[in-house]
């Protein structure tokens, strides 16, 4: 009642009213929700919106919390003005039928630098060509080297292939001194990211981009040879399995307990900060030394939701674009690790002599730039993917312990999969 | 007793409006959502008639987070009742410092389930963990505690019992606080060994406390959230996935709500017949005043 | 006294293990928490920090308005507490102590509530919630759980075991129902009503999801959500920050805690059911 007489109040009355409040959903936690603060103040101060608009940044949980409290929101017709979704959310948010696509604001509204976003990052969220929500904090996996443990084993550079990782991680593994060769998260970012770098799509019909994926590839070749090389290296002893999350592989890599770590490039200057040695970064590795692939951009995207009053709407608009300029997309990226969106941003950077300083930054953006526009790379567009990502690490972890063959537990978690995605194309279906 | 009007219901209202409005209703809500196929966003309705109920009870992965909540019953509930009626019975018998262990016992009570897991993540972390440094200076490998399919569960029942056995301590301190000295000092004189006096005289007062704290604990290790939601998200291979752990995952990430409520009448029922037993043995063997 | 003082001494042996396990968990956050830098994940591990370096919880204040967090944590705890100790001890009392129709009916409904898996509640309560326009405000955190079927199962319990007679004798002098309630069995049930005051409280601290659903501005958040902001999210978090902020959002409760536990020794020392 009160919120309906503050928004007739709004309605009737002159420029000089009270400011436009957009409510903003964000799962940014630690140093990096502060900087995301900032650069929302920054918005608020700007000369244009001061006393007319102002983005409240609200903290959500983690991406499923945030997901989970705008549906509950969206049910009561409570939604915010802009929410900030995971990267795998994409398909359920497009289907949600509350998202206004940024697409039709863009096309209203010739200054926005859309030639700027690079082509890779564009194509994620490009559903039925239109981009339906602005990419915001974008990453891709990198190999991180500990040079010290690579000097002492006489190794210069890091590994290129899976032959040579399987080599190296042997090489770098002393079970005297409690050190293992290579490690990273037990989590199904791995394994989609290693599918696309051999040039396999995680899902069928062009990774559910051309038409509602029917099924996964996890039983594709390019799956078994990845977990037959990742599963061999527990076997050997050469792999530190430290578990889910993203802290305990990172924290084994800097406490010096294994020599090479994959992890997202989102955390390379806290790497580099934190590691008592030496950082090398390189690209992720590929099967053979000509597999034509790449890696599939990762991370999260802002959304406008629709059902707000057209102002409001514009306003929220207004605020996403400030994100994708280059002031934000420069602080975000120095400030984060996560790499600007824009093309501009890294050569004004690199002219800078940024990425001299900083060369482990480089590495995912070259590798970034270097992925060839297949489907693979495109990434996959899942309306259960939290579902396939829980089926793929159950897997997993019934393989790295010997429970389960591979042939039986990705057989398992593909027709767990299928079965997911034709329930959701029914309960989508109007 | 005599009859009284409408006194009592004038008493029980005020907590009969909030139970039936924020509990009862929400409840027969999920009975009536059981029933549907709900769209994730729209929260468009479908009638399926017993659909979700036929998909449950063809699921073997139900059927397996069904055995894994029973183990957890038994690595959660039998210790945390069994310390903690042990540490009471010792604080109790007046140890020096008693102020300051009762103290100490109870204290974990006061942090909730998600804080204690943040504690517990640390010391089980397989790099920097202090349970493993302290194997290790035992001379154990320690294992992996929170990725090992074999260990993962009972390193959450760890977690779980550490925290909440303080609870039932506080509830059976109550209880002995009503055993009349007198009574297990005759029992003595009668020449009744300890173990005589705990089953004889200490035992029968006390099982209407001991009666609540199980049922209470069983109730708590069936809704078990936070610990597991944060220590091991249902893995590793779902090896902590407990009936309610899934129920959440299908209803708030899944946004499976016709399939998660017919979950939750499941699971109400499971809890509500766990319950039933244990009043009917609780007629024959409890006592009271 | 030589067998009493060996009981004791017994009695203290056979809890120093156990209290030893009790306790290491929350010196090793202390001792986290001032951890920096590399410290944390240095392996060995070691117990102690280097030094006592306040800057993970500077830190930790800086990054989130935690004061207005555990304020708000204080309010809700507070009114969800005094509402369902009041409204237990009624319904309660009522269950316990009169004779009426449709007490089972009335029994059975409060402990049904105690099975209901509260996830099952959330949705259906937001609603309700949005209906009432209560979203984002104390009343929505706080009037949904003014009422406790635990609270009501454990006091009826304690009340039950007040002998009869006692009842009796209160009737003859005269008293009504509500005098003996208020005069007789609230003071003989002390310990319990202390108990679950400190349990409701607790509880109501804890509370996750609800808060999380429900508030919508940073000014309406609790402790809980304040401790989200400090986990992990695909990034590499600071641990000793965590620790730091963990140790400032639970030493409330930890210290309410300490403190109420002589309260507790006094109430059962005072009131005992011994007739």
């Amino acid at each position: 009642m009160r919120r309906a007489l503050g928004l007739l109040l709004l309605l009737a009355s002159p420029a000089h009213a009270a400011p436009v409040v957009l409510q903003f959903w964000h799962s940014m936690s630690g140093p990096k929700g502060a900087l995301l603060q900032e650069i929302a103040a920054d918005f608020n101060a700007a000369p244009e919106n001061a006393g007319k608009v102002r983005v409240e940044p609200q903290f959500v949980g983690t991406y499923e919390e945030g997901l989970n409290k705008l549906r509950t929101a969206l049910l009561a017709r409570r939604g915010p003005h802009i929410v900030q979704i995971t990267d795998i959310g994409t398909q359920v948010m497009a289907d949600s039928g509350a998202i206004a696509p940024l697409q039709d604001f863009i096309d209203a509204d010739p200054t926005f630098p859309l030639a700027q976003i690079l082509p890779q990052i564009r194509r994620y969220y490009t559903v039925n060509g239109r981009l339906v929500s602005l990419p915001f904090a974008t990453s891709n996996p990198v190999l991180f080297c500990n040079a010290d443990a690579f000097k002492r084993a006489g190794l210069s550079r890091p590994p290129a292939t899976f032959a040579e990782l399987t080599d190296y991680a042997r090489r770098l593994t002393d079970p005297k001194a409690r050190t293992t060769g290579v490690t990273w998260p037990l989590h199904s970012w791995f394994v989609e990211q290693f599918l696309a770098r051999q040039g396999r799509t995680l899902a069928d019909r062009d990774n559910g981009r051309a038409g509602r994926a029917r099924e996964v590839n996890l039983t594709s070749p390019e799956a078994f040879a990845l977990v037959e090389l990742w599963a061999g290296m527990v076997r050997e002893g050469t792999f530190a399995n430290v578990g889910r999350g993203w802290e305990p592989a990172e924290q084994n890599f800097l406490a010096g307990r294994s020599a090479m770590l994959v992890t997202s490039t989102s955390d390379v200057f806290e790497i580099a900060r934190k590691a008592p040695f030496p950082v090398l970064t390189g690209p992720l590795p590929a099967r053979d030394a000509g597999t034509p692939g790449g890696t599939v951009v990762g991370g999260n995207s802002l959304w406008i939701l629709k059902d707000k009053p057209a102002a409001e709407r514009e306003a929220a608009y207004r605020f996403v674009r400030f994100m994708a300029s280059a002031e934000s997309q420069r602080k975000w990226h120095v400030g984060t690790g996560y790499f600007p969106i824009r093309a501009d941003v890294i050569a004004r950077l690199e002219r800078e002599g940024f990425y001299k300083r900083f060369p482990a930054a480089k590495t995912a953006i070259d590798q970034l730039r270097a992925s060839p526009d297949i489907p693979a790379t495109r990434g996959a567009l899942l309306g259960v993917f939290s579902e396939a990502r829980e089926n793929v690490e159950s897997a997993l972890e019934l393989i790295l312990a010997g429970y389960a063959s591979p042939a039986q537990a990705l057989a398992w978690a593909k027709s767990r999969t299928d079965d997911a995605l034709a329930r959701y194309d029914s309960s989508i279906a109007p | 007793m005599r009859r009284a009007g409408a006194l009592p219901w004038l008493l029980l209202l005020p907590a009969l409006l909030p139970l039936c409005a924020f509990i009862v209703y929400p409840a027969l809500e999920s009975l009536r959502l059981s029933l549907h196929e709900v769209a994730p966003f729209s929260g468009r309705a479908a009638f399926v008639g017993l659909e979700n109920y036929r998909l449950l009870a063809g699921s073997p992965e139900y059927a397996h987070c069904a055995r894994v909540s029973l183990l957890f019953l038994v690595y959660t509930a039998a210790p945390s009742v069994l310390i903690g009626l042990g540490v009471a019975l010792a604080l109790d018998a007046n140890p020096f410092f008693s102020g300051l262990l009762r103290t100490l016992f109870v204290l974990p009570v006061s942090i909730s389930s998600a804080m204690a897991a943040m504690l517990w993540i640390f010391l089980y972390n397989p790099t920097a963990g202090y349970l493993n440094r302290i194997l290790e200076l035992a001379g154990i490998a320690g294992p992996n505690w929170l990725g090992d399919p074999r260990w993962a569960l009972p390193a959450v029942a760890i977690a779980t019992v550490w925290k909440e056995f303080g609870f039932n301590v506080i509830f059976f301190l109550a209880g002995l606080a009503s055993v009349p000295p007198e009574l297990t000092e005759a029992a003595r004189l009668d020449g009744a060994g300890p173990w005589a006096r705990f089953r004889h005289v200490t035992l029968p007062i006390l099982s209407p406390t001991l009666f609540f704290v199980t049922v209470v604990s069983v109730i708590n290790s069936f809704q078990s959230f936070g610990q597991i939601h944060i220590l091991t998200g249902g893995g590793p291979a779902g090896r902590t996935d407990t009936l309610v752990y899934n129920l959440y995952r299908d209803a708030f990430v899944h946004f499976r709500t016709g399939y998660a409520s017919a979950q939750a009448v499941v699971l109400f029922v499971i809890i509500l017949a766990a319950t039933a037993i244990q009043f009917r043995l609780a007629q024959r063997r409890v006592h009271y005043g | 006294m030589g067998r009493e003082s060996r009981r004791r001494a017994w009695a203290t042996a056979i809890l120093l293990i156990p209290a030893a396990v009790q306790l290491f968990p929350l010196l090793y956050l202390v001792s986290m928490s001032f951890k920096v830098g590399g410290e944390v994940m240095a392996y060995p591990p070691r117990l102690l920090p280097n030094s006592l370096d306040w800057s993970n919880y500077a830190a930790a204040l800086r990054a989130a308005p935690l004061a207005r967090f555990l304020l708000n944590s204080a309010v809700v705890a507070c009114a969800i507490t005094a509402l369902q100790v009041v409204t237990s001890v009624l319904a309660a009392f009522a269950l316990a102590r009169m004779e009426f129709r449709g007490k089972a009916l009335a029994f059975a409904l409060v402990v049904a509530t105690m099975l209901v898996p509260g996830e099952v509640t959330l949705i259906p309560n937001y609603f309700t919630l949005a209906r009432l326009d209560w979203i984002d405000t104390y009343a929505g955190l706080i009037v949904p759980f003014s009422a406790s079927g635990f609270g009501i199962f454990l006091l009826y319990q304690f009340f039950r075991s007040i002998p009869k007679e006692l009842e009796e004798a209160a009737t003859l002098d005269g008293a009504s129902r509500l005098r003996f309630l208020v005069q007789i069995a609230v003071p003989l049930s002390m310990p319990a009503v202390l108990a679950f005051g400190v349990y409701a409280f607790i509880n109501a601290w804890n509370m996750y999801l609800w808060p999380l659903a429900v508030t919508q501005s940073t000014a309406m958040q609790t402790a809980q959500i304040g401790l989200g902001m400090f986990r992990s999210q695909n990034e590499s978090v600071s641990w000793g920050v965590i620790m730091a902020a963990t140790t400032i959002l639970i030493s409330p409760t930890v210290l309410l805690f300490a403190a109420t536990q002589k309260q507790f020794v006094r109430g059962i020392t005072m009131s005992g059911l011994k007739g």
